[in-house]
């Protein structure tokens, strides 16, 4: 018969025996059609299963295979004192369990004492006592200071009525002064409480890596002796006594059950044969919730058996908080990943477990949890706290930058919250952020550098050494290239952030895709530091993938999607492609709108009325005035007052531009009188305010009064530090302005050129602010005396604003009215 | 060449080391005790180093692997019914995992390599018997021979009216229509593995195994009684 004919009849055997006798014709008519021979061979076979199946069939039953029948004979006695097992003299009864009884006894050579545990069950076949032979030298072989170790073990023969029984017998070290975990972890903290878990964990897991499961992890399995050391005991002893077809001994009484159902992991309690590692880890897990709060996850009380089973298999634990408001989330975290029902969401090993209770120890970020960048940023924050003191905002620019790789990050946690190799990079990642900031923590700064020069020091550094510390997993280099781009840009040391961010956009594209999230975000970023760079044409290069991949629906993460159209329509602005560019703002403002949440109303009101300012920049008065009225009428808006009165100020600004001065002053001054109100003196903003002032009082011809404004502003800025540069670039043209009205043209163009370079510096030629300088420069020039130069610059100024808003704008034609002049 | 030398050495180790608990000594036996265990535990195990190349996906290990563990088994089978009590039966679950035991260092291979081990080693166990079987029929026809322990377990398989050497025939028909079914009745039969272990051990579910090993029993029956 060839392979697909069996196939066949592989599947249609399978599929039929599957199924209950009566339906099997149907089946088969279904599934053999006319195929006649395929249908007698599958029937004769289903008809020798049902004869094979019957009681008392022999075919095929191994005799290497059968126990040998019957049940096990249970000896119910107890050994008296000085009674003799071994090499051993029994002193007395320790305790007793669900499989035998624990004595204290004294072993002859070497003398010392010894805890012997008999079992109850005997076994009474050579090939039983072979098995436990082999279990017991698997667990000698267990060596861990966690573990009380196995020392020796045998059998002896007792006569119970009629029959002689050898039953099996361990020795085992004795625990002195022995507790069990949960009276020992009652008079400690919660850190010595985790630690001690974290203790049994590597017992644990050394076992593991033996092949042994414990299988039994219960309170009363894990001492502390008297030194404070956690002892495992009974490791792997549920096996030896070929039990592993019967998960609980025939003698366990029905108490015994009940005390340890609890710990049971649902493949246990299912008696699932197949149990592996995370039985214990979850075992393990019912052990920390009690240990923290010496309760039980699951409620059990007076209730009858079916229902505790019932209970355990599927109620929602309860929480740690329930009885302990105090305990920190992580600890709640790591507890539910641990007892979680479907093994697969478990910790894999008992040392992951062990890693992430040493995690919370040390106030690291943990592997359980929401893996959220908010999370993740506020434990580094917490880590770095006196790093962030002493670099400000520069340090915490730099750990949002990390933490914002952040959006790709995310996305990738929650697409790939299974891969351990994930995981693993994400550990590797914040590892290597954490040995950047390091040094900044130091107590003794030996070198006299700021902290910033030595963060550029440092970053230097890593990214030099990049590629060779990780090479075998270029992937994650190309993210940690990322990550110094990112931290580079944000220190504003743009050439560095563009070489860094250009590598990791070819790796990443390689490695993960020109389509991932990750690579996108590279994108992004390498796209906004070109435009820092007032490289706005090869920014638009650089977000052409990315804007492109949004449009084909394949990247609808918000935030991605944000940053590259806010991006995208800076770099085209700066190019001189205004409308497009009003367009992808639009959209922006749109997208907000629509997929952002509600917390997050506040940046879309921002977007829609920064329109107004960019409408009030392109010469679009009209536009910007109607807009502006419509979001005033806008009951969100209105309630903004920040974003209100901002509103106020472009209105106010675009009358002022369009020849309506007048109206703008008393617009202006009614709105800054209302920002004192609502913000106060101290607000920077309210600079803003009186530098539109300024402009409206110079249009007015009141230089004076404009000029004594610029100097209250001017006093008050360098006061305070106005970090903003497009707020700076506001007051410095304020300044000019005022200058030229008060007739000091000189002054006025330094301040003017100056802003416009400045202005050019991280934007493009063509940006409305470049223009906007260069014009009232160039009206400063020709007023001061320099005719020629001045009607160039406006030539020039007239030519660069036809190309970005045709030749019928305003701007167009405010400019060919100076140059009638 | 390694492994035929390394067997012979192995052979007269174990020889002379009794299984310690298997030798009665009333009322008390003689308890194990780790420190001898480690002494025989500390010879070259080239079993080890198969079982790696094994794991790593090296099939040219596998043939190598299963001379010695057929050596082992055979010699072990053989050793074990002689301290026997009459009527109990030979436990092939427990002699496979003892010979692991004897010939790898479960530290380095590890769960994976376990299995690996004991698919080879159930192969062997069936040929340890099938070969016995023949022997014992070609012997029988010479007339005059000496009883072996291992003539009591072809004989049980005997009592149950199964020819050991036709049923090996139909396997390896079996297993050239469908290995997986051939590798099944192995582990289940000559290796008295439970369902719940040969799922593992094959890593397929343990219904599927179910289910296949009905249809395996099935086809052998079939293609018996035909004979």
């Amino acid at each position: 018969m060839d392979r697909a004919r069996w196939s066949r009849v592989r599947e249609a055997f399978e599929r039929a025996v599957a199924l209950e006798p009566d339906r099997r014709r149907a089946y088969l008519d279904e599934s053999c059609g006319d195929d006649a021979e395929l249908r007698t061979l599958v029937e004769r076979l289903l008809e020798e299963d049902s004869s094979l199946d019957r009681v008392g069939a022999e075919f095929l039953k191994s005799p290497l295979h059968e126990r040998d029948t019957g049940s096990y004979p249970v000896w119910s006695g107890e050994l008296a004192p000085h009674s003799r097992v071994g090499n051993y003299c029994i002193e007395r009864v320790l305790a007793w369990g669900g499989m035998g009884t624990v004595y204290v006894a004294e072993q002859e050579a070497p003398r010392r004492k010894v805890a012997l545990k008999v079992m109850r069950t005997g076994t009474h076949s050579a090939t039983a006592l072979r098995r436990f032979q082999y279990e017991a030298e698997c667990l000698g072989r267990l060596r861990h200071p966690g573990i009380a170790q196995i020392l020796e073990a045998g059998v002896f023969e007792v006569r119970s009525g009629e029959l002689d029984l050898e039953l099996p017998y361990f020795a085992m070290e004795l625990v002195d002064g022995a507790q069990t975990i949960s009276e020992f972890g009652r008079e400690r903290s919660v850190e010595e409480r985790v630690r001690l878990l974290a203790a049994a964990c590597d017992a644990v897991h050394y076992g593991h890596q033996r092949g042994l499961l414990h299988r039994d992890l219960k309170p009363a399995n894990l001492l502390v002796d008297a030194a404070g050391t956690l002892k495992i005991i009974d490791f792997g002893v549920a096996r030896p006594l070929d039990l592993d077809e019967e998960p609980l001994a025939p003698s366990t009484t029905p108490g015994q059950i009940l005390g340890t159902l609890q710990y049971m992991s649902p493949e246990q309690l299912a008696a699932d044969a197949d149990l592996d590692t995370r039985t214990d880890v979850y075992s393990l897990g019912v052990v920390l919730f009690e240990l923290l709060t010496g309760r039980l996850p699951f409620d059990i009380d007076g209730k009858a058996l079916p229902e505790i089973v019932r209970t355990l298999g599927a109620a929602e634990p309860r929480k740690l908080r329930d009885f302990d408001p105090a305990l920190p989330d992580e600890l709640q975290w790591i507890v539910d990943r641990a007892i979680r029902r479907d093994r697969e969401e478990r910790y894999p090993s008992a040392s992951e477990l062990r890693a992430d209770l040493l995690r919370f120890v040390h106030g690291e970020p943990l592997a359980a949890g929401p893996p959220t960048a908010a999370y993740r940023f506020r434990v580094l924050v917490r880590q770095h706290r006196k790093a962030v003191v002493a670099a400000g905002a520069v340090a915490l620019a730099l750990l949002l930058g990390i933490v914002g790789l952040g959006y790709g990050w995310v996305q990738s946690t929650r697409a790939e919250a299974r891969s351990a190799r994930r995981a693993e990079q994400q550990r590797l990642l914040f590892e290597f952020m954490r040995e950047l900031l390091a040094p900044m923590d130091a107590d003794d700064e030996n070198d006299a550098d700021t902290p910033v020069a030595a963060l550029t020091r440092r970053l230097s550094e890593a990214a030099a050494k990049l590629d060779r510390a990780y090479s075998d997993d270029p992937e994650l280099a190309a993210e940690l290239r990322h990550a110094v781009g990112g931290a580079y840009a944000s220190l504003g040391l743009t050439s560095q952030a563009e070489a860094q961010l250009r590598l990791a956009l070819v790796q990443l594209g390689k490695t993960r895709g020109e389509d991932d999230p990750e690579t996108l975000l590279t994108g992004v970023r390498l796209g906004r530091t070109l435009l820092a760079r007032g490289r706005a044409s090869e920014a638009i290069d650089a977000l052409v993938a990315p804007l492109r991949a949004i449009r084909a629906g394949k990247i609808t993460d918000p935030p991605i999607v944000a940053g590259v159209l806010s991006s995208q329509a800076d770099a085209l602005e700066s190019c001189g492609r205004w409308p497009e560019s009003r367009e992808l703002r639009r959209e922006h403002a749109h997208y907000y709108r629509q997929h952002l949440s509600k917390d997050r109303e506040g940046n879309a009101i921002r977007l829609e009325t920064e329109m107004v300012w960019t409408l009030l920049t392109h010469g679009l008065y009209d536009e910007a005035m109607s807009s502006a009225n419509e979001f005033l009428q806008r009951e969100d808006v209105r309630k903004n007052d920040r974003r209100r009165l901002a509103i106020l100020r472009f209105q106010s600004a675009a009358l002022a531009r369009s020849g309506r001065t007048e109206e703008a002053y008393n617009l202006i001054r009614a709105a800054y009188d209302e920002h004192l109100k609502v913000f106060g003196e101290r607000d920077i903003r309210g600079l803003l305010f009186l530098s539109v002032m300024a402009e409206c009082l110079a249009g007015l011809g009141r230089g004076e009064e404009a000029w004594a404004m610029v100097q209250r502003f001017e006093s008050r800025r360098r006061r305070d530090t106005v970090g903003i540069r497009s707020s700076s670039l506001q007051i410095t043209y304020a300044y000019g302005v005022a200058a030229r009205a008060l007739g000091r043209h000189a002054e006025a163009h330094t301040a003017l050129a100056d802003g416009a370079q400045r202005a050019k510096s991280f934007t493009g030629d063509l940006h409305p602010i470049v223009l906007a300088f260069e014009f009232q420069a160039a009206l400063a020039q020709r007023d001061g005396g320099d005719l020629e130069g001045g009607r160039a610059a406006l030539r020039k100024l007239r030519e660069a604003l036809e190309r970005c808003t045709g030749a019928q704008s305003s701007l167009v034609r405010t400019v060919d009215a100076e140059l009638s002049k | 060449m390694d492994v035929a030398c390394g067997l012979r050495c192995r052979s007269a180790l174990v020889h002379s080391t009794p299984i310690p608990a298997l030798a009665p000594v009333a009322p008390f036996r003689r308890p194990w005790q780790p420190s001898r265990l480690y002494a025989r535990m500390a010879q070259p195990k080239s079993a080890t180093y198969l079982v790696q190349r094994l794991t790593t996906g090296d099939p040219a290990a596998a043939q190598e692997l299963f001379t010695l563990v057929y050596g082992e088994l055979k010699q072990t089978a053989q050793q074990l019914l002689a301290g026997e009590r009459r009527g109990h039966t030979l436990q092939a679950t427990a002699l496979v995992h003892e010979a692991f035991l004897r010939l790898c260092d479960a530290d380095v291979v590890g769960y994976q390599g376990r299995d690996h081990f004991l698919r080879t080693a159930v192969t062997a166990m069936r040929h340890v018997l099938t070969d016995h079987a023949r022997a014992r029929r070609a012997e029988k026809r010479a007339g005059g021979r000496e009883r072996v322990p291992l003539d009591d377990v072809v004989e049980e398989f005997e009592r149950r009216a199964l020819d050991l050497l036709s049923l090996d025939e139909a396997l390896k028909e079996l297993s050239q229509i469908d290995e997986e079914l051939g590798r099944i009745v192995e582990l289940r039969y000559f290796g008295g593995f439970t369902i719940d272990d040969t799922a593992r051990i094959l890593e397929i579910s343990t219904p599927t195994v179910e289910r296949r090993w009905r249809l395996a029993r099935s086809w052998l029956h079939d293609r018996l009684k035909g004979k």
